[in-house]
């Protein structure tokens, strides 16, 4: 049998920074390495699949325009995007709690908010990159390769978030807009992500996936109904509904704000993740 | 004053109504091997909770070489390599990549290939070279407790904290985990506990007896097993029952316990001094009715001890 090497005294000379983060860069390195090449390659090719199929379906077809593809192709996606979004999230921290790996991590030099943190920050590349930037950029080259044919024919309320009027509301044109195309996506990110950020604090709340999954169904839901119930604009405003309500006035081709709404997004997102680090820190594994 | 590894000061816990330490206290001099020792439900593992941060303690505290555990969690956790007593990892990580993330989990990074050296060497010393690049979720219970010690291993600790370490372990793994704690005696304090006697009594230095949430017996073996007097296992043949109690009247014999097993009687007898062995082995042999086929001090007197400072703490 091997002796073990240790070296005694050693780790006390490597102690640095303290504190609720520590361990925060190693855990998301970690959860990264986790997510991406397995979930968001999956991701990725399934809405490359989707976008290729439809690309196959319309294209031929003489009537067809390209903007009908963009625009079924899209409501498809986002519609997936968000059950995706609920359905990969439920299991980041209530199955590592039910596993007993929770436990096991904290019980490394890390802080409990940084565990609970990098299961989010190690989403986020996930939802821009492979569940919106990806398909986002490949329907662009679709675009882009229909124009030399003649086929690119589209307006703005045509499509959901890739296409842009530069030439004034309501025109044909036949290049989509950089600006637009941003803001709504932007838009969406965000959406995404306060979704993502409330199945944390869900996971730490709650102990049942299906619980959990169930309960993550309505949050999309709540940001859709709140603005048509009737709830005052206001109230609206102060609550991720906003980021719902402009991004489907931005589909409509209607005015719509952006950084508003994303600046509601990024305090909602870290409140939730405050309240979730919170709970978890309270909680006895 | 003597160089903590780890002290615990008045350390209680109650869960819902039930109080499950009581005052707790504890001081694990620097490179001992200290075994922790208590029956079911006595809060062996509850105290390791609380020193990993996994439990808040309802009162009294934890220090690892001076860090409060609470206070200065993960600069105290730095230190510590920790098993659990039911080992957990990733099901989608293999073994290796289960040592390279705790790696990454501690402060101090080391060059890529002299990790992966030393990450093939611990598996090894467990006994799980082979099964370096398999999912942890085809492991044995066995096999999940020797990644649980490597992985404790990983980080270089100045204190392991092992809690059950071979509860799940079948001989020879039990012997490799022994083997493990030996090698890395007088440069690791060594914190263990475990319901494994003779376990204890072959690689420990010292021990606490945990009962009903707080220390009845602590210290060196030594001090654990002097003032006891001493045990001596005899077997004979034929009936004993006269010489039972002439010896229980006798001042130097403090216990007398007589079991019948088959055709023999085995006589298990506290002497209140080792000299005493001699007047025993006369009393034994002047009886006629009984034959002596063996008499020697008891390989248990450790279990011995623990039974009697458990007991008579249950007792009062």
């Amino acid at each position: 049998m091997a002796d073990v090497v240790v070296d005694p005294g050693a780790t006390l000379s490597r102690l640095r920074s303290q504190g609720s983060m520590r361990g925060l860069s190693g855990l998301t390195a970690a959860e990264s390495r986790r997510w991406l090449p397995w979930r968001a390659l999956t991701f990725a090719f399934g809405g490359l699949v989707l976008l290729g199929l439809m690309y196959a379906l319309w294209l031929p077809g003489p009537d067809r325009i390209v903007s009908h593809l963009v625009l079924a192709f899209f409501t498809t996606w986002i519609l997936l995007l968000v059950v995706t979004t609920v359905a990969t999230t439920q299991d980041m921290v209530a199955a590592e709690i039910n596993r007993g790996t929770a436990a096991w991590v904290v019980a490394k030099p890390v802080g409990r908010p940084a565990f609970v943190i990098s299961k989010f920050v190690a989403m986020v590349p996930v939802v821009v990159v492979a569940m919106v930037g990806i398909p986002g950029v490949a329907a662009r080259f679709v675009l882009v390769a229909a124009e030399g044919n003649g086929r690119t024919e589209f307006r703005a309320n045509d499509a959901l978030m890739l296409i842009g009027d530069p030439a004034g509301r309501g025109e044909y044109s036949t290049v989509p807009a950089m600006a637009d195309y941003l803001g709504t996506l932007s838009l969406l990110v965000m959406i995404l992500l306060v979704i993502a950020a409330a199945m944390v604090l869900l996971g730490c709340v709650l102990r049942r996936a299906t619980t959990i999954l169930a309960v993550g169904m309505l949050v999309p839901v709540a940001m859709l109904v709140l603005e048509p119930s009737g709830v005052d604009h206001q109230i609206v405003s102060l609550t991720p509904a906003w980021l719902m309500e402009s991004f489907i006035e931005g589909a409509r081709d209607n005015p719509a704000p952006v950084l508003g709404p994303v600046l509601v997004g990024v305090v909602w997102i870290a409140g939730l993740l405050g309240l979730a680090s919170w709970w978890f820190n309270r909680r006895e594994l | 004053m003597k160089d903590l590894a780890l002290e615990v000061r008045g350390l209680h816990k109650s869960f819902g109504g039930t109080e499950v330490l009581r005052g707790l206290d504890l001081g694990v001099p620097r490179h001992s091997i200290y075994g922790f020792l208590g029956p079911n439900g006595a809060g062996k593992s509850t105290t390791m909770k609380i020193i990993m941060g996994l439990v808040r303690p309802s009162g009294g505290q934890a220090s690892v070489f001076g860090r409060d555990v609470r206070r200065d969690g993960p600069a105290a956790r730095a230190l510590i390599g920790y098993l659990p007593q039911h080992a957990r990892f990733h099901p989608y990580r293999t073994c290796r990549q289960v040592l390279e993330y705790v790696a990454a989990l501690y402060p101090g990074r080391e060059p890529r290939g002299d990790l992966r050296y030393r990450i093939d060497e611990l598996l090894g010393s467990v006994g799980l070279g082979d099964f370096a690049d398999r999912r942890t979720r085809g492991l044995s219970g066995g096999e999940a407790q020797r990644l649980g010690l490597a992985q404790a291993l990983v980080p270089r600790p100045d204190l392991l904290i092992l809690d059950e370490p071979s509860a799940a372990l079948d001989p020879q793994g039990r012997r490799d985990i022994l083997e493990i704690i030996d090698s890395l005696r007088g440069r690791v304090t060594i914190f263990y506990s475990t319901h494994i006697l003779d376990d204890v009594q072959r690689v420990s230095d010292s021990v606490a007896v945990i009962s009903r949430g707080r220390v009845v017996a602590d210290g060196p073996i030594s001090d654990l097993l002097s003032g006891r007097g001493s045990i001596w296992r005899i077997t004979t043949t034929g009936a004993g029952d006269s010489t039972r109690d002439r010896l229980a009247a006798e001042v130097w014999v403090e216990d007398v316990d007589l079991r019948a097993r088959g055709d023999n009687q085995i006589w298990s007898v506290r002497l209140s001094n080792d000299e005493a062995s001699d007047r025993l082995l006369g009393v034994l042999l002047a009886d006629d009715s009984i034959d002596i086929a063996e008499f020697h001090p008891s390989d248990h007197a450790l279990e011995d001890a623990y039974l009697a400072v458990v007991g008579h703490d249950n007792e009062g």
